[in-house]
């Protein structure tokens, strides 16, 4: 990797870093999210900076070729990020469905009472 | 005992008033609810217009969230078993007399109908081989007869109302049985006879029906683990 190649990929780290960050402050993200997509910007700039890391650590995870090990890693993130997303939208689906539920039959009472109470006025001298 | 009928309605503006009158001259002594699943027809408009008790979903939930209201509405207000009935006019208003006639013996606490009963029909449709091989695995894991799981007509008795709450159940066929059987339901099967559909899509239409017996099958695997402790969540 040459130095041009180097600043190009921190620079897009960097500017993925900083869209993290307005997400936050704009609350898009809560603090939890924002902090694993800081730590993994954290991770792909040491590793944006320093090739050989990227080398050594192919060598120790079975001297894999250190494009191979980026790519699995890579993956593992986004599939394990994925997974985490599912669970939280399976979550919010289920408040959503209680919420819309209390709700059905709030509006019920409240049809009953209206009703019940439109009665009371027409009966009334 | 004190029932409650419950009608789930997803935009079933053509045969609605045809229900309604049919429930008002066939069971007039019977509470019944109608449960609107955000249709986006005039379903909403026509249970108001027939002065009809009703619930409204802000937006369609689904056919397993739509029951689950209608449980906890019963159990809200003190029923001793709900029993539902399908608005899309496939469903007999005698077959469910028949049901809540053998719901007053109190011999069973989930009653089913089924289709395949009797053999009433040997038409042999990709449907019906789904939904009998699921009744054979039901049948297989439960050690109980079941013909039919996916019948929407069914009546729940208070008690395992407060089961199928408890324990979030995603089907309300397969899943909703094996989970009720194996905490001691006793489940009783009724012969129905169901009339064509006059209008609007069935649920499990095109390739759902290959996608259902998977989804059904999962479902399957989580009413044979044990409860999960309630959360203070």
């Amino acid at each position: 990797m040459n130095l041009h190649s180097k600043f190009v990929v921190s620079l897009f780290v960097v500017a993925l870093f900083l869209w993290v960050l307005r997400l936050f402050t704009r609350k898009q993200l809560n603090s939890g999210q924002a902090s694993l997509w800081l730590i993994t910007l954290v991770g792909c700039e040491v590793l944006a900076l320093s090739p050989s890391l990227a080398d050594s650590l192919s060598v120790i995870w079975g001297n894999l070729v250190p494009v191979s090990w980026i790519s699995f890693v890579g993956m593992v993130l986004l599939i394990c990020c994925l997974l985490s997303q599912s669970v939280q939208l399976n979550n919010l689906q289920e408040k959503l469905t209680q919420m819309v539920r209390h709700h059905a039959f709030l509006e019920q009472r409240v049809r009953k009472l209206e009703s019940a109470h439109t009665k009371d006025t027409t009966d009334s001298p | 005992m004190k029932g409650l009928i419950t009608i789930p309605v997803y935009n079933e503006e053509t045969t609605l008033p045809s229900i309604i009158r049919g429930f008002r001259s066939r069971c007039p002594d019977y509470h019944c609810l109608f449960i609107d699943d955000g249709s986006s027809d005039s379903s909403r408009a026509l249970l108001e217009e027939h002065g009809v008790a009703y619930v409204h979903h802000l937006f369609n939930l689904g056919y397993s969230a739509t029951i689950q209201t209608g449980m906890q509405y019963a159990l809200d207000h003190g029923y001793d078993y709900v029993v539902f009935f399908d608005a899309d006019g496939q469903h007999r208003l005698e077959d469910l007399l028949t049901i809540l006639a053998l719901a007053q013996k109190g011999e069973s606490d989930l009653i089913v109908g089924s289709r395949y009963l009797g053999n009433r029909r040997n038409r042999w449709t990709l449907r019906r081989a789904v939904h009998r091989s699921l009744a054979g695995i039901v049948t297989l894991c439960t050690g109980e007869r079941v013909t039919d799981t996916t019948c929407g007509l069914k009546l729940i008795t208070r008690e395992f109302m407060e089961v199928a709450l408890r324990i979030p159940t995603e089907d309300m066929g397969a899943e909703l049985i094996t989970a009720l059987i194996r905490h001691g339901a006793r489940v009783a099967e009724v012969p129905i006879e169901v009339e064509e559909r006059k209008s609007g899509t069935s649920m499990h239409h095109s390739w759902k029906v290959l996608f259902y017996p998977l989804k059904a099958l999962l479902c399957l695997v989580t009413a044979g683990l044990p409860e999960k402790p309630p959360s203070d969540k």
